[in-house]
């Protein structure tokens, strides 16, 4: 389906706010201004944007340890994201969370999961709900190859299978978990061929290429929204830096680097926009110097906010003691 | 007032809350029973016949049966919960937390917490447990204090059917986590329950026997051992509070220092290995909060620090007794 | 001929299991009048004083102060004449220890569960006896297990039938609008729906006193004489709001502890089962908001000023009160009915019907012989 320029431009204000947010937090974390650490998601920009792309805010999504990109694909505000990794009042978890459990329930953002296989369990949940209201929403659960080898994903997708929810498992595979490539650590041909085998259709895409993320995403969401079950979709990607903001990943060979550089999602989106004149250079330049000038607030803001007040602790929690 | 056994009034309490609340559902392992057999679905009830019914009454959109996969189970709970639905999932025995506890404790406790305030998480995660079965150590355990150190968690210990109805109908009313630890001991135990649905506060001990020379706090299936040591000693002429916290999480603090206050001696009972269990935990309260209340050393009385054996004559020793708790009642006089 | 008669550990309610012997308040060797107390049984729920079912001379004290035992259990010999020690001594080796109360006499006496469905309402009663109706309807936040003291005493002049008003015990939440009208139509439905076709002698204690008064005007055919113990809404009496909060308000079991005591000349009547059936009463779905709207048309007075206008329409009508009522007061005599009949038991509170069982029992008998 033809997207059109309005839609265009969404999906590259959004991969470009990713980009920009994420390149500030790797700024910031070499700063030393954002406690704990950091996972980036830089070159997958793509894939996040594309399933989020046709999602509501009563879609649900989780998300992965590496989900900032999820968080602003789904909606969540970027201020309250800065603040919450800087570890600051007014943080969009209240400072409870953190980079690795950003959520919102309001934008349907189910929490990043800093547990590996995490969220699958939880998105069939939600996709639970959603097949007992008959909503006609989704719950999309984002996984790296790493979680691709977690019981807690296995389990979940064959209980999607059985339940008949409208789940639709994202497995981004960037090619490591943690230190170690997918090539060696998991056992299957392909993480679609893995899905098959549970009884659910799989898509495997070029998680660099917006367009094919979206038109695959497409496919599940009919999938789902027909009351067939849940669908499986393989992006292949490429993360830019390691494991986490600092990684000098002596594991990755120079090459290897430098492709995953070379085939950069956002390039990609503006040469194919560009070629077919569906925009102009100028209006992706003036969209990217909004989202500038929009994450230097934001991250200025942050920087200059105050600390949670530790009266907050014992908050939004029972507590027995 | 009809006299219903535990196992009924926990069925009674979910069969109400569900009527009541359509979202409200159950999922687990064979909680309707019979899916893609030959015979008759639904016709399970779980393995306990606790369910048993429900199915019939709400089919299978809201009686869920699931895969053997308590993963998917807990998160899925944790998920539907967090996105609007009430669900009950059930956790065959409290022994299979092992391949499910991250959903548990890392994700269903933690999201109201962890995301400021901004996700409620209002699932109950029935499940049983306890010795005195002949069903070994993998089928038999206890595993309230590892559950109870979690915070974010509720933990409820019922010990008798009108407890057992109360705190379920509470647990499933209250937005956050809930483990309810049924004892498979007490299922057919009967007493008497109300008809209607009616609440019991959580942190709240209930008082089950007076006296003014000991203090006896006991949990779950040890209540009513606890109970008929009371009774024992009172044909001594020794006189025994009774006092069970009926929730290890929240725990009801003060009414065991208000007992202890007036007693001087305390002992608890607890169906655990003694390290680190609620005998413990209790102990240290009274120590640290009510130690100028103490006559004599606080009596543990508690399972050994060792697996649940089966044999018959094995676990009969593991356990508790009414002997070994009104010994160690005489012990503190 | 000496006969030897023994006393028995009595039934008081139909939960009560056990009961421990207090105090003896008569000495081996006196004289003992039927009616007359003569020891002091505590059970969980309360303290009471048990009256010699007959009389002669307590021969023998079976059970020790302190003693918990059973209901049925033998708990002292009584003898006309004298009678030697021996043969006290074979006659009980002749008795169980301990009677099946339920295979004596009692069966049929029993007072028995009867709820009944009154429109949307669940109405619960317990019924025991045959002959002419005595109603009993209790008061705020109580049930009909008040009257536990009186039903056996009761069931031989009539067929008592105890009723659980419309938020209370075994009846449905739904007070609708908490109005005196409300409820004593749901007396006159539940009366209905057991079949009760003569005009019943209607005993109503505080709040359920006010209920019997409307019941009395609404349907005065169902109304032979009113019996009003510790009466709400008569002229001179103030419900204490005090006592109304506390009780809709109560979160744990020491604050309905607290609140009770109040009832009672002796506070230390209250024991953990009263505590604990109040308790449980309030948990249930709707029954706080139930009694706080009966809380609030009582303070609000109108239902209690409309009987009060009323009064010299009311069948013939018996008070008692309690001395040392903390609840409701003392009615203005001077504007009741000149015909009533005043009883007031000096040592009670505001239960007679559980702390002067027997007096209350009377006024209540009287009426049927009247």
């Amino acid at each position: 389906m033809q997207l059109s320029r309005d839609d265009l431009k969404r999906a590259w204000r959004m991969m470009v706010e990713i980009r920009l947010f994420e390149e500030r937090v790797e700024k910031e974390f070499a700063n030393g201004a954002i406690p704990g650490f950091a996972h980036v998601y830089l070159g997958q920009e793509a894939s996040g944007v594309g399933i989020c792309f046709d999602l509501s805010d009563e879609d649900w999504i989780g998300s992965t340890h590496r989900g900032h990109g999820h968080c602003i694909a789904k909606g969540c505000e970027i201020e309250g994201m800065f603040l919450e990794i800087m570890g600051r009042a007014g943080g969009i978890c209240g400072g409870k969370g953190g980079s690795m459990h950003i959520a919102d329930m309001d934008k349907g953002m189910l929490g990043a999961n800093a547990i590996v296989g995490g969220s699958p369990p939880i998105a069939v949940g939600a996709a639970l709900t959603q097949k007992l209201r008959r909503s006609g929403r989704v719950a999309v659960a984002f996984s790296g190859d790493g979680a691709s080898n977690q019981g807690t994903t296995l389990e979940a997708m064959n209980m999607a299978v059985v339940l008949g929810a409208p789940a639709i498992f994202v497995f981004e595979n960037n090619g490591y978990g943690e230190f170690t490539a997918a090539e060696y650590a998991v056992g299957a041909p392909s993480l679609a061929t893995r899905a098959e085998a549970f009884g659910m259709p799989a898509i495997s895409v070029d998680g660099a290429d917006f367009f094919a993320v979206h038109a695959a995403m497409r496919t599940a969401l009919e999938h789902c929204r027909a009351g067939l079950g849940p669908f499986t979709i393989e992006t292949r990607c490429s993360r830019f830096l390691g494991h986490f903001v600092g990684d000098p990943q002596k594991y990755r060979g120079a090459e290897e680097l430098a492709a995953a550089r070379a085939n950069d999602p956002l390039t990609r989106f503006r040469e194919q926009v560009v070629a077919t004149a569906l925009l102009e250079a100028a209006d992706l330049d003036e969209i990217e110097e909004e989202v500038r000038a929009r994450v230097d607030r934001a991250a200025s803001a942050a920087l200059a906010a105050p600390a949670p007040d530790v009266a907050t602790l014992t908050a939004d929690v029972y507590v027995a003691y | 007032m009809p006299k219903i056994s535990y196992r009924k009034a926990i069925n009674q309490a979910l069969e109400q809350e569900m009527a009541r609340d359509a979202d409200v559902i159950l999922m687990g392992i064979d909680v309707g029973g019979g899916q893609g057999g030959t015979g008759k679905v639904g016709s399970v009830g779980g393995v306990m016949g606790v369910t048993y019914g429900l199915h019939g009454k709400f089919g299978p959109d809201r009686v869920i049966d699931t895969p053997i996969s308590e993963s998917a189970i807990v998160g899925a709970a944790a998920g539907a919960a967090l996105t609007g639905l009430r669900p009950v999932a059930e956790l065959m025995f409290v022994d299979f937390l092992g391949v499910c506890l991250d959903q548990l404790y890392n994700q269903a406790a933690k999201f109201r917490y962890m995301f400021g305030g901004k996700a409620r998480t209002p699932m109950v995660l029935r499940t049983m447990g306890g010795a005195g079965m002949r069903a070994g150590a993998q089928h038999s355990q206890m595993l309230h204090p590892m559950v109870t150190m979690i915070p974010g968690l509720k933990v409820v210990m019922p010990s008798s059917p009108y407890d057992a109805k109360g705190l379920l109908i509470r647990a499933i009313r209250d937005d956050d986590p809930v483990v309810f630890l049924e004892s498979k001991a007490l299922y057919d135990v009967e007493g008497e329950v109300p008809q209607d649905a009616y609440e019991i506060p959580f942190g709240e001990a209930a008082f089950l026997h007076d006296g003014d020379d000991a203090t006896v706090v006991a949990f779950g299936a040890m209540v009513p051992r606890a109970l008929a040591a009371a009774k024992a000693l009172a044909r001594e002429g020794v006189s025994v509070e009774v006092i069970d916290p009926r929730t290890t999480s929240p725990l009801d603090e003060e009414a065991i220092l208000d007992s202890v206050e007036r007693t001087g001696r305390l002992v608890v009972v607890d169906e655990s290995p003694p390290r680190c269990s609620l005998a413990a935990d209790v102990t240290s309260i009274v120590c640290t909060k009510g130690f100028g209340f103490l006559k004599a050393p606080v009596g543990q009385v508690t399972c050994p620090h060792t697996p649940v054996p089966f044999a018959p004559v094995l676990e009969d020793a593991y356990l508790p007794s009414v002997d070994s708790i009104a010994e160690a009642v005489r012990r503190t006089l | 001929m000496a006969e030897i008669k023994v006393l028995r550990m009595p039934k008081w309610g139909l939960a009560m299991e056990e009961g421990v012997v207090v105090e003896w308040l008569k000495a081996v060797g006196e004289d003992v009048v039927e009616g007359e107390e003569i020891v002091e049984i505590e059970t969980t729920k309360i303290t009471n004083v048990l009256e010699a079912t007959q009389s002669g001379r307590l021969a023998r004290i079976v059970a020790a102060e302190g003693e918990t035992l059973p209901v049925g259990a033998v708990i002292a010999v009584l003898t006309d004449g004298e009678v030697p020690e021996v043969e006290i001594d074979a006659f009980l080796a002749d008795r169980p220890a301990v009677a099946e109360m339920a295979d004596e006499e009692d069966e049929d006496a029993a007072p028995a569960r009867s709820d009944v469905q009154v429109g949307p309402r669940r109405i619960g009663a317990a019924t025991a006896g045959t002959g002419a109706p005595i109603v009993l309807l209790h008061g705020f936040s109580g049930d009909l297990d008040n009257w536990m003291f009186l039903m056996g005493d009761l069931r031989s002049a009539g067929q008592v039938i105890a009723i659980d008003l419309p938020g209370h015990g075994g009846s449905s939440k739904d007070v609708g609008d908490g109005s005196l009208a409300t409820l004593a139509a749901a007396v006159a439905g539940a009366l209905d729906a057991l079949g009760v076709v003569e005009p019943a002698v209607v005993a109503g204690h505080s709040l359920g006193g006010a209920v019997a008064m409307r019941l009395a005007l609404d349907h005065p055919e169902k109304v032979s004489a009113l019996r009003l113990v510790s009466p709400a809404g008569l002229p001179g009496d103030a419900v204490s709001r005090d006592f109304l909060d506390a009780i809709v308000e109560a979160q744990r079991p020491r604050d309905v502890k607290a609140a009770l005591e109040r009832l009672f000349a002796d506070p230390s009547a209250v024991r953990r089962d009263m505590v604990d059936g109040v308790m449980r009463a309030l948990r249930l779905d709707g029954a706080r908001e139930a009694l706080a709207l009966l809380r609030d048309r009582m303070i609000a007075g109108e239902d209690f000023a409309a009987i009060a206008a009323r009064l010299d329409e009311l069948p013939p009508t018996s008070v008692v009160v309690g001395g040392r009522d903390a609840i409701v007061g003392r009615p203005d005599r001077s504007r009741l009915p000149p015909s009533w009949r005043f009883h007031e038991i000096e040592a009670a509170g505001h239960m007679p019907h559980l702390e002067a069982a027997p007096d209350v029992a009377a006024v209540i008998r009287a009426a049927r012989a009247g």
